[in-house]
């Protein structure tokens, strides 16, 4: 017995008799999980003491390489703070479902009825369905989903473009068309789980609270290593930064894929939000984040992580490539603009916020030193770079290695590891690129 | 600041009002969450903590990288070395039930040792391009040792064996290691571990005490290297082991061993400052290592190898640092130059009794040939007889030689004036007759040489065809103290028998037999040593003399 895991024993006092003998196997496995990611902590950690001195031998890539610790780590710290909100049922406000979609038949369908099965009161759902001048069968299954829907639902709106206008005008369009308290966008090709609506509306009783961002899984998770590789990513972006973000009330994206609004809020910002334009350039990407970006200029973000969802990503590189390149646009331009407000919120999520920028912008410095100057220069090879680089993924990888449970989780940290170091170049393309607006989602 | 941030008021996180708990929505601090957390930071704490002393303890301030590549080589590398080491022992095991079956004859080898050699080394590199040893290289060179069945020994050992207070197996050696840099160590004791031998690291204090350096070892490594068992530490000299100017042309040389210039003052130092310096320096060496280490430092290594004797590379070397490092440390150390002097140091070595000299083992040299090279300095026992190979120990000290058709051909070089070899290994002989069979083609003349110590301390039977001398040089000092003249020719024609004979005092040189002359008054310090033959005439490129066979029996 005192060999076991000490979780293990706590687990064994508490099962009844009969287990009390039975080693559990995944139990033992997921410590030593946490136990290897407290062990690459100290590796981290000791790395940084021992390269301490040479800190001072360049004190701008010194500084870089313990800020960047400094905040990976401290993601994991505050996201550990994250809070759990209990679901109160005398708080039930109503919802409307928003989902803008274009040339989407194959999912729409499949979307829309889960919202006849939420675990929430039905009268107090309402549904827009918006088809953005699809060229495919969308409208058709959304008018059929929609007959299916209206048994349980009595309110479901089908709105037809026969002309494509673009996601935010599809989303604006809800807005509008909206009546309920909390409109909540799902996208086309993102479905919920039953217990999503009430995880996300609980945080709503708050009146601070303007935007709740649900948590999105992978759909297409077992395809190929690369949608493997977003599972993971997707993971760690909601469970550890959104959570550390979500401790101040000041997540700084609700992705479009699962996130609730307060309707009272949006209204205010919604038309100003249509024609935002960036440097003289309608802005026709990122909507989900710079709306977010409205909301939390007064006020607050958070993130549910029981409100549960799934999406489809990418399974072709091509596509993830021009998908991650979109999101460095906008990340950009609403980094950008979020920086100019960003202050006033709580200094350690402010301060959290500007010290990002700063490792964002200065990576590909970084990077570009470590990978070309230095081999080039003087012949010496960045291997402890990418090491380090890959300690910090791999702490990303034993975290959800931890938390889910057996995956192909090791080659998604390769995958991973792979895609950063060489998509680094899309940030500093992306900003050169700023002002062109083809490649948009619609 | 209230009005300007009223419409946020609400949010609860502006910067401008205090946190209140109630704003604090979305965070959750419990007792539980924190205690987790100081315990890990405290764990995280203590292992970073320890690990850093530990890394100042094992590798000083050396980079990341490299104690990385050291960490990485030495696991991989010890392994390895396990196992050839192993397979030495088992090779070992099966060689000695071979042996035990073929003894051979009656031998007055008792099985120890009458000489010991020394070895030193400088860095050992791990696959750079340099000319420096390579790894590879070193492995190779101590695991033959060690198969060959050459044993370290320790610093104090040495010093008692030269005193003559203790014996010492034959095949035993002093390994040591010059300037106490991280390459002499790190990549050192791994290999030291395994074969179970030690060594001896001449630390220079200027750069291993009191400095950050990721060249040289830290105090905190050589804490770390006297604990493990296997090293001790001698002393390298203070401020003596760079090149200095020795005057106003930039002319820089080896400070210990010559007078500096005095930038300040314009002129170079007087012997008194000389003396004065390197005595300093020596003493200051000794002290601050004591003192860091606690321990006790009785042994120098004279930077550059070189103690005061003017060589190609430093011709104005003055005398004085062997008085001075006799004074201060029981045992000093210079560098072997194959040739003039026997490579391993002679017990009771009166003439020279706390300087010894060290072999410094080739980068290119092969595990074969280092070992060839001990075997061939090991002390021969009589009778011997010669040319058996051409690594049996013939050294040069000038002209050529060669060893071809099992004859020794012995020639000037072609503007030189005549050669000079002498056997190494037989620094001990006492008395003994030396008879060399041989002709010499250019009708030059020849010595033999007895009770040879080094190039300046010995005697010989110089035969001409006018005349035959008994010489003797005493430290350079050259003298004929007996001969024969004006009833020659004395040597014939074609091929013949010349022969010295050693007894105590006596020496006398005999030609075919016939005993020539005879001195009864050879210098008391000459009474053991080696032989050698030498030849020489006036006349450029001339000189040589065939010897086709070399024996010495005793007497």
């Amino acid at each position: 017995m005192n060999k076991l895991w000490n979780g293990d024993v706590i687990t064994a006092i508490k099962e009844p008799k009969h287990k009390k003998n039975k080693v559990n196997i995944d139990d033992i496995k997921t410590g030593g999980v946490w136990f290897a990611f407290f062990i690459i902590i100290y590796f981290i950690f000791f790395i940084k003491v021992l390269t301490f001195e040479t800190v001072f031998n360049n004190a701008f890539f010194g500084f870089y390489s313990i800020l960047i610790t400094v905040y990976i780590l401290s993601r994991f710290l505050l996201a550990y703070f994250h809070k759990e909100t209990p679901y109160n049922p005398s708080y039930e406000p109503t919802v409307t479902f928003v989902v803008p979609a274009k040339n989407e038949e194959d999912n729409i369908a499949e979307t829309i009825r889960r919202f006849g099965n939420v675990n929430y009161p039905l009268d107090k759902i309402e549904v827009v369905a918006i088809n953005d001048g699809s060229t495919d069968g969308t409208y058709t299954e959304m008018v059929k989903v929609a007959n299916e829907l209206r048994t349980k639902i009595k309110t479901v709106k089908v709105i037809n473009w026969k002309v494509n206008r673009g996601k935010r005008h599809g989303m604006a369009e809800g807005v509008k068309q909206a009546s309920h308290d909390i409109i909540i966008f799902i996208d086309s090709d993102s479905f919920i789980e039953s217990d999503c609506v009430r995880h996300l509306v609980k945080y709503f009783a708050s009146e601070s609270v303007g935007a709740v961002s649900g948590h999105t899984d992978v759909y297409n998770r077992e395809t190929n290593l690369l949608t493997q590789m977003q599972a993971l990513r997707y993971y760690i972006a909601f469970k550890i930064y959104k959570s550390a973000e979500s401790v101040f009330g000041s997540v700084t994206c609700c992705p479009g894929c699962c996130s609730a609004y307060r309707r009272k809020y949006l209204v205010e910002i919604v038309d100003e939000w249509l024609v935002q334009r960036f440097l003289g350039a309608e802005c026709t990407f990122g909507d989900d984040r710079s709306l977010t970006n409205y909301i939390i200029r007064n006020y607050d973000a958070v993130y549910s992580h029981e409100a549960l969802a799934y999406t489809v990503v990418p399974d072709n590189f091509k596509v993830y490539v021009r998908q991650q390149f979109r999101w460095k646009k906008s990340w950009i331009r609403e980094t950008l603009i979020a920086s100019v407000f960003m202050w006033r919120r709580h200094p350690l999520a402010s301060a959290s916020y500007y010290l990002y920028i700063f490792l964002a912008l200065t990576s590909p410095v970084v990077f570009f030193r470590a990978i070309a100057w230095y081999p080039a220069v003087h012949q010496v090879w960045p291997v402890i770079y990418l090491f380090g680089l890959f300690l910090m993924l791999l702490l990303h990888g034993l975290y959800y290695r931890a938390k889910v449970g057996p995956r192909a989780w090791a080659l998604a940290v390769f995958s991973f590891w792979f895609n950063s170091v060489i998509l680094i170049w899309q940030l500093p393309w992306a900003a050169i690129n700023i002002r062109d607006s083809r490649w948009g989602t619609r | 600041m209230a009005v300007a941030l009223g419409s946020y008021q609400h949010t609860g996180f502006s910067l401008g009002h205090a946190i209140k708990v109630d704003d604090m929505n979305f965070i959750q601090i419990s007792n539980k969450k924190l205690f987790f957390i100081i315990i890990i930071a405290i764990v995280m704490f203590v292992l970073v903590y320890a690990t850093f002393s530990n890394k100042q303890a094992y590798y000083g301030y050396s980079p990341m990288t490299d104690i990385f590549a050291w960490m990485a080589s030495n696991t991989f590398y010890s392994t390895i070395y396990k196992v050839r080491a192993q397979n030495i022992t088992n090779e070992a095991t099966a060689l000695e039930v071979f042996k035990s079956n073929n003894i051979s004859g009656s031998n007055e080898h008792t099985g120890n040792a009458m000489a010991l050699p020394v070895l030193v080394y400088h860095t050992v590199e791990n696959g750079s391009e340099s000319l420096n040893l390579q790894r590879g290289a070193f492995e190779d060179q101590l695991f033959a040792l060690k198969k060959a069945g050459w044993e370290t020994i320790t610093l104090k050992e040495f010093q008692t064996f030269m005193r003559g207070t203790i014996t010492l197996p034959e095949r035993s050696f002093l390994l040591t290691f010059d300037d106490g840099t991280k390459n002499s160590y790190h990549p050192v004791t791994p290999l030291l571990r395994v074969l179970g031998y030690t060594g001896v690291s001449f630390i220079l204090p200027k750069h291993s005490i009191g400095t950050e350096s990721h060249y040289y070892l830290s105090d905190h490594e050589i804490d770390t290297m006297l604990e493990s068992g296997i090293w001790e530490i001698g002393s390298h000299g203070m401020d003596v082991h760079e090149y200095k100017p020795t005057d106003t042309k930039d002319t820089y040389e080896a400070p210990l061993v010559n007078y500096m210039w005095l930038e300040h003052e314009g002129r170079t130092e007087t012997r008194e400052e000389y003396l004065e310096r390197i005595n300093t320096d020596l003493l200051s060496a000794r002290e601050a290592l004591e003192d860091r280490f606690d321990v006790v430092v009785s042994s120098f290594a004279y930077p550059f190898g070189e103690y005061g004797r003017p060589t190609d590379s430093n011709r104005n070397a003055i005398s004085g640092a062997v008085m001075a490092a006799e004074r201060i440390y029981e045992t000093s150390f210079y560098q072997w130059r194959r040739g003039g002097e026997f490579s391993f140091n002679y017990q009771q070595d009166e003439s020279r009794s706390h300087l010894y000299k060290r072999i410094e083992p080739d980068a290119q040299w092969s595990g074969e040939e280092l070992v060839q090279r001990l075997e061939s300095g090991l002390a021969k026992t009589l009778p011997y007889e010669s040319p058996r190979r051409d690594d049996e120990g013939w050294l040069r000290n000038w002209g050529k030689v060669s060893f071809a058709d099992s004859v020794i051909t012995l020639k000037a070089e072609d503007f030189g004036t005549g050669g000079t070899i002498f056997l190494d290994g037989s620094g001990h002989w006492e008395n003994y007759t030396v008879t060399a069979r041989l002709h010499s083609p250019t009708n030059t003349g020849f010595s033999l040489l007895a009770r040879f110590k080094d190039d300046n301390n010995l005697a010989m039977c110089n035969f001409n065809r006018d005349f035959v001398h008994i010489e003797q040089t005493i430290s350079g000092k050259q003298r004929v103290i007996e001969g024969v003249r004006g009833a020659g020719p004395y040597v014939p024609q074609g091929t013949f028998e010349a022969q010295a004979v050693v007894n105590g005092r006596t020496i006398s040189c005999a030609i075919n037999g016939e005993v020539l002359v005879t001195s009864r008054f050879l210098d008391p310090q000459l009474s053991v040593g080696g032989v050698g033959i030498k030849t020489w005439s006036p006349e450029i490129g001339l000189a040589s003399v065939i010897i086709e066979k070399f024996t010495i029996e005793k007497n």
